[in-house]
This record gives C-alpha cells, sequence and structure tokens, in this order.
C-alpha cells in the first residue's frame, strides 16, 4: 500500500532541503521565501512505498498568494495520508500558528522542529515532549541540512498515516467561539469531510467564500451560518476572522511560555548588524549595483573568460578540428557528412558549449546570492524605487532568479499578491538576461569591446531599465492600472552559502545547459547547417547561394535600420527565438571554425569585421530584449492562464526590443560617425514616442473615464 | 499612533489593524495582532524593518501606516 506524506511548513523553513534528503532529488533550495512555487512528489529513499510532496510554503490554510493555494488544496483536496509539518524552532509561535491548522483538518500530523542546532547554539531550549503533548501530536527534533533526526521523523508520519487513529484537537477557542463552532458544525454534518468537520465550521466562521462555494451550502444554511457569526462578532466587537486570528495566536503564545526558555535577546543580532549596512539609506543601492557589476564582471570578464578563451581558441579552434578533423578525413567520409560533422555540430554546438565556464561562473555567483539571505533584502530595498514606477519590491525576486533562467523567474512571479503586479512581472522579467543570452553578451563583448569591462554590467542595467520603464509605460494603461500590492516579507537570517548547495545549483543549472546545447542547440544547427549548404535543388553551394541565404534576405530588411541587415545576423536572431544559445550556435556555424581554423582567423576575429561595434551592441540589445524562447513563453502562458495576454506580452517584447535597438543603432551611429539619415529622424520619433509614454501620458483611473462619458452625454 | 511614528529602536504595542483587506488580514496571519509588541530595527525613508515574535519583518510604509499602536 502506497503512503502520501505532505511536507508542509512556512516559507523558508527547509522544506526543500529535507525532501531532497529524504528522497535523492535535487530540487532548488534558496535562503528566502517563495523558493518552491510548485508541488513536487518524490519517493522516499529508503521505502519505495512511501511518497513524499513537497508543498510550497504557507503561513496558514487562507491562501494569500498563488503558490499558497496548490498548498492549501493538496492538503484539503488531495487529503494526504499524513502531514509532515516542518517548524522553524527559531521562530517557533508563527509557526505554530500553521500547525494548529493543520492539525484541525484532521489529518495526522508529525511536527519536525527545524534549526534545533541554532536553538541549542544560542542557549535556548524547548521541551518537545511537552510541546507535543500540549498539542496533540508527535514532535521530532531534525537538522534538514545535517540529515539529524529525519528518518525517524518520517518513520513517525508514515507509523501514524497507518495507525489511522483519530486526530485529537488540544487547541481551543473561548466558550463563545467553541459554541459557534459547534453549532456550524451541526448544520454541515454530512456536507463536508467528517474529519475535518471543525476545520470547515472555523473556516465558514471566517466567511471564508471559497469554502462556502465548496460546500454547495444552500442559501437557508448560509444565512443561518451568516445570523450566528454576527451574533458572535457583535459580543466580541471585532470581525470573526480577527477573532479567531488572535485567539489561535494567545493560545500559542500560552504553550510557548510552558514549552521554550529563551535567553533574552534584547539587542542587534550579526543579521541586524549586517542589515544595517546592506539596508542603509544611502549604501543600499549602489552596494546592489555593485555586486552585480562584480556578478557580471567576474563571469564574463575574468575567471570565466580565461577558461572560455581556452575552451573556444584551444579546444574547438583547434584541438578538436584538427584530431577530429584528421579522424573523419582517415575514415574517407563524404563531403557533405564531413561538412555536417565539422562546421555543423562542432561549430554550432562546439561555440554554444565554448561559453560553458562562464555560465558555471555566473551560476556560482547567483547560487551564492541565492543561498546567503539576501534576495528579501534586495527586494525590501528595492521597492522604495520600483514602487515609484508601479512595480512592488517583491518583482525583483523574480528577475534575480531570472538572471539564471526566465523560466524559473517567470514562475517566481507567484509569490507577488496582486494580479496586475504579477501580470506585469512576468511580462517583464525576461528582459533581464539570463543564462542562455550569457554567451551572446559574451560573444559580443568578446568580439567587438575586448578591452571594455563595462560591456556586459551594461546588459544587464539595460535589462532594468527596460524594466522600470515599461512598468511606467504599462501602469499607464487601462489593463495593468491600480497600486502596487502592499509590501511585507519574512527577512530570514544571513548564513554563509553552503559549499554543497552552491556546487550542486551550479551542477544543475551547468548539465541543463549542457542537455540544452546538445538537444535543441544540437537540431537547429544541424538545420542551420543543411539550409546554408544546400540550395531548393538539394546541390551543395556556397552558403551565400544557399536555401538560408534566401531566407535570411527576405527578413533581413527588417534589421537593416537597427545595423545588422546581412541574412547571417538575421538568421542568428530567428534561431534565437527557439533558445538564445542558437544564436552564438548559428554564428558558429555561419562563421565556422573549420574554415576559420584554415585561415588562422578566429570567429571572432571574423564576426568583428562584418560588423561595427554600435550595430553589434544594438543586435545585442535586440536579442536580449526580444522574446526569450520558446520554454519561457511557455512559462509565461501558463502563468497569464490567458492566451491574448500571451500574445500582448509577446508583442510587447517584440516592439520594445526593436525600438530600443533601433534607438542605440541611430543614435549611436549618429555620435560616432555623424552619419544623419531617415533611419536617424525614425529614432528621433520614436525618442520622443517613448518620452511622451513615460512623462506625459496621464495615467489611465476609472473617474476620468466617466468624466469622458458625462461629457458626452 | 501609526507604527510609522516609531523611531529607530523603540517599540510599541499592537492595537488594531487599519482597512480589512486581504493584504491586512495576512498581517494578521503573521502575528500583527493586539496586544503584541514590535520593535523597529531599522528604518528606510518610511520602510521599516520590525522585530516581532523574535523574527525580522520587512514592510514598506503604506503597509506600516495599517499598524495602529497603543499610546
Amino acid at each position: 500500500m502506497e503512503i502520501r506524506l505532505a511536507l508542509a511548513g512556512n516559507p523558508n523553513t527547509g522544506k526543500t532541503t529535507l525532501f531532497n534528503a529524504l528522497t535523492g532529488s535535487t530540487q532548488h533550495v534558496g535562503n528566502w521565501p517563495g523558493v518552491t512555487v510548485e508541488k513536487k512528489d518524490g519517493r522516499l529513499k529508503s521505502d519505495k512505498s512511501v511518497i513524499i510532496e513537497d508543498l510550497p510554503g504557507i503561513y496558514s490554510l487562507s491562501p494569500y498568494t498563488a503558490e499558497e493555494i496548490v498548498s492549501r488544496n493538496y492538503i484539503i483536496h488531495d487529503k494526504p495520508d499524513a502531514i509532515l509539518n516542518i517548524v522553524d524552532a527559531t521562530n517557533l509561535e508563527r509557526n505554530l500558528y500553521l500547525s494548529t491548522q493543520l492539525i484541525e483538518v484532521g489529518i495526522p500530523v508529525v511536527i519536525a522542529l527545524n534549526m534545533m542546532d541554532v536553538i541549542r547554539k544560542n542557549g535556548d531550549q524547548i521541551h518537545t515532549k511537552k510541546l507535543g503533548d500540549m498539542l496533540g501530536c508527535e514532535v521530532v527534533e531534525i537538522s534538514a541540512l545535517k540529515g539529524d533526526g529525519i528518518q525517524d521523523a518520517v518513520k513517525k508520519a508514515v507509523a501514524v498515516a497507518k495507525s489511522k487513529k483519530e486526530v485529537v484537537l488540544k487547541q481551543k477557542f473561548s466558550e463563545e467561539i467553541e459554541k459557534v463552532i459547534q453549532e456550524i458544525s451541526e448544520i454541515i454534518t454530512g456536507k463536508a469531510d467528517s474529519r475535518s468537520l471543525r476545520w470547515y465550521a472555523v473556516k465558514l466562521l471566517e466567511r471564508d467564500e471559497e469554502i462556502q462555494q465548496d460546500l454547495q451550502l444552500n442559501a437557508s444554511e448560509l444565512a443561518k451560518i451568516e445570523k450566528l457569526v454576527t451574533a458572535c462578532e457583535e459580543i466580541a466587537e471585532d470581525d470573526s476572522e480577527s477573532i479567531i486570528t488572535g485567539e489561535r495566536y494567545a493560545w500559542i503564545a500560552s504553550v510557548t511560555e510552558k514549552c521554550v526558555h529563551k535567553k533574552d535577546i534584547s539587542g542587534m543580532t550579526a543579521s541586524d548588524k549586517i542589515d544595517r549596512i546592506v539596508t542603509h539609506r544611502i549604501f543600499a543601492l549602489p552596494l546592489f549595483a555593485v555586486i552585480m557589476f562584480l556578478v557580471y564582471f567576474i563571469s564574463i570578464s575574468t575567471v570565466g573568460t580565461m577558461a572560455t578563451d581556452w575552451v573556444n581558441d584551444v579546444l574547438f579552434g583547434e584541438i578538436v578540428p584538427t584530431y577530429l578533423g584528421g579522424a573523419l578525413e582517415n575514415l574517407g567520409l563524404a563531403d557533405w557528412l564531413y561538412g555536417l560533422i565539422m562546421d555543423g555540430i562542432v561549430g554550432g554546438v562546439g561555440a554554444v558549449l565554448g561559453f560553458l565556464p562562464q555560465m558555471l561562473v555566473l551560476f556560482i555567483c547567483l547560487a551564492i546570492l541565492e543561498d546567503c539571505g539576501y534576495m528579501a533584502r534586495i527586494a525590501f530595498v528595492l521597492d522604495r524605487i520600483f514602487r515609484k514606477f508601479g512595480l512592488s519590491g517583491k518583482s525583483f525576486i523574480p528577475m534575480l532568479v531570472s538572471t539564471g533562467c526566465g523560466v524559473p523567474g517567470i514562475m517566481a512571479s507567484r509569490t507577488i499578491e496582486s494580479d496586475n503586479d504579477r501580470r506585469m512581472t512576468i511580462m517583464t522579467t525576461t528582459f533581464i538576461p539570463c543564462g542562455a543570452k550569457l554567451p551572446i553578451i559574451a560573444l559580443i563583448a568578446g568580439a567587438f569591446f575586448p578591452e571594455q569591462a563595462w560591456i556586459a554590467p551594461s546588459a544587464y542595467f539595460l535589462g532594468i531599465a527596460c524594466v522600470i520603464a515599461s512598468g511606467i509605460i504599462l501602469k499607464k494603461t487601462k489593463l495593468f492600472a491600480g497600486d502596487p500590492a502592499p509590501f511585507v516579507i519574512e527577512l530570514p537570517a544571513y548564513h554563509l552559502p553552503g559549499a554543497g548547495n552552491v556546487f550542486r545549483t551550479m551542477l544543475d543549472r551547468g548539465f541543463a545547459f549542457i542537455k540544452k546545447a546538445t538537444s535543441i542547440v544540437l537540431v537547429s544547427t544541424v538545420l542551420i547547417w543543411f539550409l546554408q549548404s544546400f540550395n531548393l535543388h538539394l546541390e551543395m553551394v556556397d552558403a551565400e547561394e544557399s536555401m538560408l541565404a534566401g531566407i535570411g534576405k527576405m527578413i533581413a530588411p527588417i534589421f537593416a535600420p537597427l545595423g545588422f541587415g546581412d541574412w547571417k545576423a538575421a538568421v542568428a536572431s530567428l534561431t534565437g527565438l527557439i533558445a538564445k544559445e542558437n544564436l552564438v550556435g548559428t554564428f558558429g556555424v555561419l562563421y565556422g571554425f573549420e574554415e576559420v581554423a584554415e585561415d588562422g582567423e578566429e570567429l571572432w576575429a571574423t564576426l568583428g569585421a562584418a560588423y561595427t561595434p554600435v550595430a553589434a551592441y544594438a543586435m545585442m540589445a535586440f536579442n536580449l530584449l526580444c522574446v526569450p524562447c520558446f520554454a519561457a513563453v511557455g512559462a509565461l502562458r501558463r502563468e497569464m492562464m490567458s492566451g491574448k495576454m500571451t500574445w500582448f506580452a509577446v508583442g510587447y517584447q517584440c516592439a520594445l526590443a526593436y525600438i530600443v535597438s533601433l534607438m542605440i543603432y541611430q543614435f549611436g551611429t549618429l555620435l560616432t560617425t555623424g552619419a544623419f539619415g531617415i533611419g536617424t529622424v525614425f529614432a528621433i520619433a520614436c525618442l520622443l514616442f517613448v518620452i511622451y509614454l513615460l512623462f506625459i501620458k496621464k495615467a489611465w483611473s476609472p473617474e476620468k473615464k466617466t468624466g469622458l462619458s458625462l461629457e458626452r452625454a | 499612533m501609526p507604527l510609522t511614528m516609531l523611531k529607530q529602536g523603540q517599540s510599541g504595542v499592537i492595537q488594531e489593524l487599519h482597512g480589512k483587506s486581504a493584504a491586512v488580514r495576512h498581517l494578521e496571519e503573521l502575528g500583527f495582532i493586539t496586544g503584541e509588541t514590535v520593535r523597529v530595527i531599522s528604518e528606510l525613508a518610511g520602510n521599516l524593518i520590525i522585530e516581532l515574535k523574535g523574527t525580522r519583518l520587512a514592510l514598506n510604509k503604506v503597509t506600516a501606516s495599517r499598524i495602529i499602536l497603543k499610546n
């Protein structure tokens, strides 16, 4: 018989760490609330009949944000056999608030008290046995990180799941409230799962609309309940939700008073001292800019480049062509097959894989940022700035996640409360260059701006600028109007990033990149090679007369005003829509390593001769800002839950990319060469239009609309 | 008086929360309930980092202004 265990608990309490330890998975963990936004299941390593479900963190069973709904629905509708409730021992009261609700649901609960090592280190004490007795469930001390006690916790959870004993509820509300709960229970008996009767009754007392609908109560039943609720609200002179919340916390306080002995901790903790600097009113923003500059500088311009140069120039530039090329020649392969392997696969996939070292360095930097606790702080610091532009600071967390990959970045926006903010974040978060765009940045920076360290970080800040400008422009439209959601976020204590965790995150993301390079990119480059080697009559021809050149020449005029109107760049931008790595792969094929090796030049040099630096920067900007990739558009579609919004988002991204790139090329050319043409006029027109949207256009407001219609009447 | 009036290092006791939106409900569930003590750890242009029940929470100014303290 299979047993389903749900891991439930507050955000950032170590559920995913425990999940990974129990199932041997490598789900992503980080040190900020909201790392997990989707439920994941896995089987217990030591007993495959036990299925463990990792749920997004929740503060209560009244969902507030999108990812919390996932957790509540799983617990209430899918009914696991037992709940393993992870409780952060250093934050006992807030964590037990959820625990009391979980126990009410009637599914057997075992509490895993995590971070007990920190409690002991602080010299505090928690009487676990007593705590368990008072709550009416088993409490097991664990350390998810070190793996202490976790097997014991699971064993106990499996045991309670099998025993089918009725859950004993120890927590009681005041007499009047208990009476009302009893009366509501009687009304809904037979309509709701008998195990969870009390939980449903409490929810109805709180006027939870979703539950009212779930139970399909009729009008007279609803009226009866409403009468009971109003009566008790009148006595307490408060609304029912506040009464319940207040009493629950009061009861928890009475429990922790008896079970927890804390040393007096007045004064500043180490985290507080760090926060004094990190969230300082003057230093906070420059510090953030410096950190992000360093992340890009280190990964693209220093450590990463040395490795990438070797991979590009020596490994794929000399070693592979010489040995593999020699071996293939000895085999006496047909010309086309030789071309396919050397120009297509080695040239294309090799060009992409060449950037792996730089990406690994970027992934390490990001993993450190995610693991240390800085994420929640920077969201807080940027809230002040983002709010002015109509976005909440919470939008920044998806953006930092997007620096690694846009797909989880888009999903991370689930933690944003307001629908409009969330949709806007989903639309704009991929402006931030992701890992797959890093090769593009590195290629352009290396080929056109070899001595300038600011190019790579500038791509990042260009992304942020576009997010902010989009925030201002979109907030003025009817679609996104409205105040940003109130901002409240729990700040986890800082800790030193675990080397194992950082390393594992880097490996996971690195492997994902290699997988992509050897699947999607491989297929794309083979296709590109085929199209550029043959004409419509399937005769092997020069690239200039190939099918690909034909296709490229058709779309190239679109990009001419942006400075890269030749067919090669046009084709590369087109393949970039499938996956951004393709762009570099395509250039690899088109400016192939093979011919490169023959005349002694390298890819970067040939490429450098083909475009002006301004055109190259414009090309980079276009490809960074334009539609991210098929996978990200898929994620966008899922999170938007609307085809119309998806098309709007894609259209907006294309238009923005085109306009920004046009302005960069035209103004850049004007400044560097003084050339003024029809393109410059268009760029000026675009600039004026953007200025109008940013500063002059009035925001849409419901009042203004009614005012207009009155005038018309 | 609203929580926004507290200076760095000062603490106060919550009297009530203003406005019954989903956001205020969320604040209650995080432990901002009548009788609870909050202490301001640091302040950044009206946005606050506060201590509540031994943990740190960051709030922006609008949110903090909904939390009313006992005088």
